[in-house]
């Protein structure tokens, strides 16, 4: 017989008491180290983290996915970095700058949803294809305004150019993200596009206008993927062509899928895992060429976690943890 | 005699529903028999299981003493069962000629066009119709001619006269009726006239259950069964 | 007007090398519910096989038939060893394919590096002939040939053969198939083989074409195979044979008055399709 559990309604969470640490650890990091490299290192986590979950809500709490996230991320950064080199480094530009990316982030998710989610599911995985690369080839060959392949710097407010500032800010963007996207998936929106996910034609025919809500869902998605394309380019004062190309919407899925899909929370802990992996590997590249190419290695295990983990870090973690608790239920 | 075919205790889910609860059936050679029962009685999905085309089953289906739940439904047609679905699916881009010719497994299934045409003479003037182009009793009498290509020694037909003109189910009457020197037969039918017409025995489904069964003579005088079960009188 | 006959030339070859892209994603489709994210990967497959094997043996026929086997392979390892997993799962299908198009783009990669190849046009294709002001490119006239041989080729094994009655009889109702004793499992693998040498055949072609090719040849033809498919109709022949003449015309007149454009013209075509008639041009 299991014994019975003492009440714990005073006591904290171990979730939630990992969460606090983690987030105290994230903190306290840029006082621990002075090493500028972990700390770039870290921006970048939080802001790709930010942008996973953006693509979580697509292909975990909506079940449609895009090949061409990456132009959203590619609109805010080269938005943001084409009005800061022609207006000078001051606030008002850049605000107005962040404002239009919203509004053409809507703009170009709605089109894209108007044309693709009519037909058939896998149109918006070609449509969004299509799109993607058009932007990115667009970019390339813009040469005058965007600087081709070879991008360009720009200035910013001297407060934005504080590597703590930035710091913070890309914490304080991903948390924001994960609270922002955290409230929209759990409203009733978020409940509608987690039946639509389950079953399209029940969703359907329950009377919900299916399209409707799954266009929300790309709005929502798309403002919040080039929000993270604008802190990139905070963070790096540089865009490049490397920024739209589909490569960076596959680190998105990749993150989201070895991380978990559907839990928002996957796209930290697979922003985390790729770059840490990532720069391990990139450490052994000296020893054998074919660490050059971890994208190879990355495809792999992708492709073996669609087969075999569909549920990802987080969900196979929580399923072994339900299990485990169930074998020993004395101990939790 | 001993049982081709025998169904015992069989459920099927389709989703997250129960759609049979119990379906027991014996089928022995060279006979007619008959699957009756109102609409959503399970008939459909008792052929369909027998087919291997419902996912999940449980319970037992025997053909010639062999297990068959688990196979895929290519493998049990190969086993010998032709299978005649209640819409036909007869192959709208195929000419008629293509539509038989697909399903012929080798040489002697081919030699077997000739037997076919014989038991249907229409289909030879539809030989190089489309599949689209026909009507629905040709349709009907290609979706069985098909079923008799291989030399199956059974034979699934759903609802042979279901959206036929009068005239038209008497064709597929006499079609059926000649059926039995060739194979045995297992007919579902909501059309209780068509039903004692052609059937030796019958087997009553009510809500995913078996719920009599007996010998067509039987039926006919069982007035009180009809009413209940069929609604006929 | 003698540009413009030249022109349209050129744009029947391109418009012969993208429909014998595009046929295999628009078959598979059609048969098995599949969109090939990775079709493009095993494009790109066939050129880097064929052109390694031309270079090695100076004969241009071992280098075709290099890239359509090796594509083949590829594509049925795929198919085999991925796809087959899951069979039905729309999501996990679109997923599965754009993550062998990233093992297949870096395994090119990491087997021929990042850069550019050069290959010279052998000498079969090389020359041509001007006629009133036209010209007639060898190269161009035998790209069209291959793909009308091609063309009739698949229009002979689907309206002809027993495994074309499979395929067509498949794409309509592929469950009716399984139940008639046919190993339609076995007709998948088949059809997933031969769209994928076809694709890698032409993938040789362009590159031989071309003189030059990178990793990025395999995306950018893709993305040109899908645009068709969505004008053409999903899973029609013939629709994706007009589909592909009408982009492969309209990048070539692009490429010689506005080059710039030329992706932003077909994706915007591929845009009004879908606005106006979203099944495409030839679909049932």
């Amino acid at each position: 017989m299991p014994l019975k559990r003492p009440s714990r309604s005073s006591q904290i969470s171990p979730s939630t008491a990992i969460k606090t640490l983690l987030l105290g650890a994230a903190i306290a990091f840029p006082y621990l180290t002075d090493a500028r490299l972990y700390m770039v290192a870290a921006i970048d986590v939080f802001i790709m983290a930010a942008f996973a979950m953006s693509y979580d809500l697509l292909l975990g709490f909506t079940g449609i996915v895009s090949f061409g996230h990456a132009l959203f991320f590619g609109l805010g950064a080269y938005l943001v970095a084409i009005v800061m080199k022609s207006s000078g480094a001051s606030w008002l530009p850049f605000l107005a700058a962040v404002l239009l990316t919203v509004v053409l982030a809507v703009g170009l998710a709605g089109l894209i949803g108007v044309l693709s989610l009519r037909v058939r599911d896998v149109y918006f995985a070609m449509v969004t294809l299509a799109f993607g690369e058009l932007f990115a080839i667009g970019v390339e060959k813009w040469r005058t305004v965007t600087g081709g392949s070879d991008g360009f710097n720009f200035r910013l407010p001297e407060f934005l150019i504080d590597k703590n500032h930035v710091y913070f800010l890309s914490l304080f963007f991903m948390l924001a993200s994960l609270l922002i996207l955290r409230r929209f998936v759990n409203s009733p929106v978020g409940r509608v596009l987690l039946a639509i996910r389950e079953n399209e034609p029940r969703a359907q025919a329950l009377g919900y206008n299916t399209l409707h809500y799954k266009q929300i869902s790309i709005l929502v998605s798309g403002t919040v993927a080039s929000l993270a394309g604008v802190m990139w380019a905070v963070a790096h004062r540089f865009v490049s062509t490397e920024l739209p190309s589909l490569n960076r919407t596959i680190d998105a899925l990749l993150m989201t899928i070895i991380g978990g899909t559907g839990t928002l929370y996957g796209g930290i802990v697979g922003s985390l895992t790729m770059r840490v992996i990532h720069d391990v590997l990139s450490g052994f590249s000296s020893s054998h060429i074919i660490f050059n190419r971890w994208l190879l290695i990355f495809g792999l295990i992708y492709i073996l976690i669609v087969l075999f983990f569909p549920a990802g870090i987080i969900g196979s973690a929580a399923k072994m943890i339900g299990r485990w608790k169930e074998r020993h239920p004395q101990i939790s | 005699m001993s049982s081709m075919l025998k169904v015992e205790d069989l459920h099927a889910f389709i989703g997250q529903f129960h759609i049979l609860h119990g379906v027991n059936l014996g089928i022995t050679t060279g006979s007619i028999a008959v699957i009756l029962g109102r609409n959503g009685a399970g008939k459909t999905t008792t052929l369909r299981s027998i087919m291997g085309l419902v996912p999940k089953l449980e319970g037992s289906i025997t053909f010639d003493g062999k297990e068959l739940i688990g196979l895929t439904p290519e493998i049990i047609a190969r086993l010998g069962i032709g299978y005649v679905p209640e819409d036909q699916a007869v192959f709208s881009s195929l000419t008629v000629a293509e539509n038989l010719r697909l399903v012929a497994r080798n040489k002697e299934a081919r030699a077997r066009e000739e037997m076919v045409l014989e038991l249907f003479p229409d289909l030879k003037v539809a030989w190089t119709k489309k599949g689209k182009a026909l009507s629905g009793g040709q349709k009907q009498m290609l979706a069985i001619g098909r079923a008799l290509i291989n030399p199956n020694r059974l034979l699934l037909i759903d609802e042979p006269s279901k959206g036929l003109a009068p005239v038209v189910i008497e064709k597929v009457i006499q079609a059926v009726s000649k059926l039995k020197d060739h194979t045995t037969v297992i007919l579902v039918e909501q059309n209780y006239l068509v039903a004692s017409h052609l059937g030796e025995s019958y087997h009553l489904l009510d809500n995913g259950r078996t719920v009599h069964t007996g010998t067509m003579e039987e039926l006919r005088q069982n007035d009180d069964l009809r009413k209940r079960y069929l609604a006929v009188g | 007007m003698s540009i413009v006959i030249t022109l349209m030339l050129n744009g029947l070859a391109n418009g012969m090398l993208i429909f014998l892209i595009a046929i295999g994603v628009s078959v598979i489709f059609g048969l098995m519910g599949i969109m090939n994210f990775a079709h493009g990967a095993l494009f790109m497959w066939g050129a880097y096989a064929g052109v390694t094997t031309y270079l090695a043996t100076g004969s241009f026929l071992l280098g075709i038939a290099a890239s359509g086997i090796v594509s083949a392979l590829w594509g049925l390892a795929m198919e085999r060893l991925t796809l087959r997993q899951v069979y039905g799962n729309h999501l996990a299908q679109i997923l599965v394919t754009m993550g062998a198009l990233l093992v297949l783009t870096e395994a090119v990669k990491a087997i021929w590096g990042p850069n550019i190849i050069t290959v010279g046009t052998p000498t079969v294709l090389r020359g041509g002939w001007e006629v009133g002001g036209v010209i007639f490119l060898r190269y161009k006239l035998l790209t069209i040939g291959i793909g009308l041989g091609i063309f009739a080729g698949l229009q002979f094994l689907l309206n002809r053969t027993r495994l074309g009655m499979m395929i067509r009889a498949g794409v309509e109702n592929p469950e009716m198939v399984r139940a008639l004793g046919i190993r339609i499992r076995l007709v998948f693998s088949l059809v997933f083989a031969l769209g994928a040498a076809v694709a890698g055949i032409s993938g040789m072609i362009l590159a031989v074409g071309q003189g030059a090719f990178g990793p990025d040849i395999g995306l950018s033809n893709q993305l040109l195979a899908f645009i068709v498919v969505v004008v053409g109709g999903l899973g029609s022949v013939t629709g994706t044979l007009i589909g592909a003449v009408l982009v492969g015309v309209t990048t070539s007149f692009m490429a010689y008055f506005l080059p710039d454009l030329a992706m932003a013209v077909n994706v915007g075509l591929m845009a009004l399709l879908l606005l106006v008639r979203p099944q495409g041009l030839f679909s049932n």
